[in-house]
């Protein structure tokens, strides 16, 4: 465990803070990934933000202790990235045939495929998670009955109902200050993209973020919420501003490293 | 003589970039497609999305631009012309044909035009020789994670 300060008093004189769980991921980034300039760079950045250091730790060498691998390897055309339990460990898989991907969206799909180890251990550590103080009743609150033949997918889709209900906000949120700390440049240049009367004319908020990671939620009866919600024009609705924000992506760069 | 070799450089390097691809789309499938009514920068732009398309992926065709400078140029023909071409039916294409075309798309080695189904949908097509404004569009297609 980890702990802030000195718990046994001391220039703190006896104040003992609160015990922060160590993150629950060490994970180790394969060859493929590291051999990629780009794709390295864009971990590498990943790593430094401050979500992603709550909750792993990522490394190079292949010491034990690590439970969770990440690579990049072909896949299917309709998916950007997957996370499966293979042999003990968490193996997040990045699509290589999207390696062309914006760096935007690339951290995103990491991102993302991230939160899925997160909660698979975090269920299994009674529901201990920076992400959510109350995972275990959240989580309970949304399983659905078991349908699906296939209990990966059964279980993707409860972790992204939880996700969507959950945790969207702080992933929006940590998406957003990754490209604003990490990838500067194209940050102010979506920003500037994005100063019109119906775009973001006060600047970027999490809002664009946020619908960046709805698109894997759909299904969801969160999407399905958003998805239904109208409004009378001039006035935007949700799902509106989603598509208008991932029809902007276009313009996002893949320069990272360069 | 390093400008020289400089020149040769530069000329063979100009000479060795392929020109991108073209493929023509024709949106034949027009209801399945709807407007996106979001107001855009630019008057003219516009999007158009597949929805319900696989698993619930959508498809989306933008035809938009950074700056005036960036604004691609429009190609016209009839559908006559077009019908020499190779062309490509949106009803015939499945998502992987969609998703390689995205790709290629993004490494600009191929510029993809459509015929929108707002034109190709409405009475234009029953007019003879009607000279149909073909779109360079961007393509997104949603993913699963």
């Amino acid at each position: 465990m980890r702990y802030y300060g000195n718990a046994s008093g001391g220039s703190l004189g006896g104040y003992s803070p609160p015990e922060v769980p160590e993150p629950k991921l060490i994970v180790y980034v394969d060859t493929s990934i590291t051999n990629d300039s780009r794709l390295n760079c864009i971990v590498n950045k990943l790593a430094m933000s401050d979500f992603i250091k709550n909750i792993a730790e990522f490394t190079n060498t292949s010491e034990a202790g690590r439970n969770t691998l990440l690579k990049a390897s072909p896949l299917p055309m309709d998916r950007n990235g997957q996370t499966q339990r293979v042999s003990g460990l968490y193996e997040i898989t990045i699509n290589s045939n999207y390696f062309n991907n914006k760096d935007l969206l690339i951290a995103r799909t990491i991102l993302h495929e991230l939160v899925h180890p997160e909660i698979m251990a975090a269920l299994k550590a009674n529901g201990k998670t920076p992400l959510d103080d109350n995972c275990i009743s959240n989580y309970n609150q949304l399983i659905g009955i078991y349908s699906s033949k296939d209990p990966l997918a059964w279980a993707n889709d409860q972790h992204h109902k939880y996700m969507a209900e959950n945790l969207l906000y702080k992933m929006g949120s940590a998406l957003m200050d990754f490209h604003k700390n990490h990838l500067t440049e194209d940050f102010m240049k979506l920003q500037t993209l994005m100063n019109y009367p119906v775009g973001y004319p006060k600047g970027l908020s999490v809002d664009f973020y946020i619908n960046m990671f709805w698109g894997s939620f759909k299904g969801t009866h969160a999407f399905h919420v958003m998805e239904s919600i109208t409004t009378i024009p001039p006035i935007l609705s949700p799902l509106d501003k989603f598509r208008r924000d991932i029809e902007k992506t276009q313009y996002l760069t893949n320069l990272c490293g360069n | 003589m390093w400008k020289l070799i400089l020149l040769i450089e530069l000329m063979r390097y100009s000479f060795s970039l392929e020109e991108p691809q073209i493929a023509f789309i024709v949106i034949d499938d027009c209801i399945l497609w709807e407007k996106t009514s979001y107001p855009k920068r630019f008057p003219e732009e516009f999007s158009f999305v597949k929805k319900e398309f696989k698993n619930n992926h959508w498809l989306m065709i933008s035809y938009s631009w950074l700056d005036q400078t960036d604004k691609p140029i429009n190609l016209k023909s009839t559908l006559r012309e077009l019908s020499k071409q190779k062309l490509k039916y949106s009803s015939s294409l499945e998502y992987d044909d969609w998703a390689r075309m995205e790709i290629e798309s993004s490494k600009k080695t191929l510029k993809v035009y459509v015929l929108t189904p707002s034109d190709f949908c409405s009475q234009k097509r029953f007019e003879f020789d009607h000279q149909f404004e073909l779109y360079e569009v961007f393509l997104i297609l949603s993913k699963d994670e």
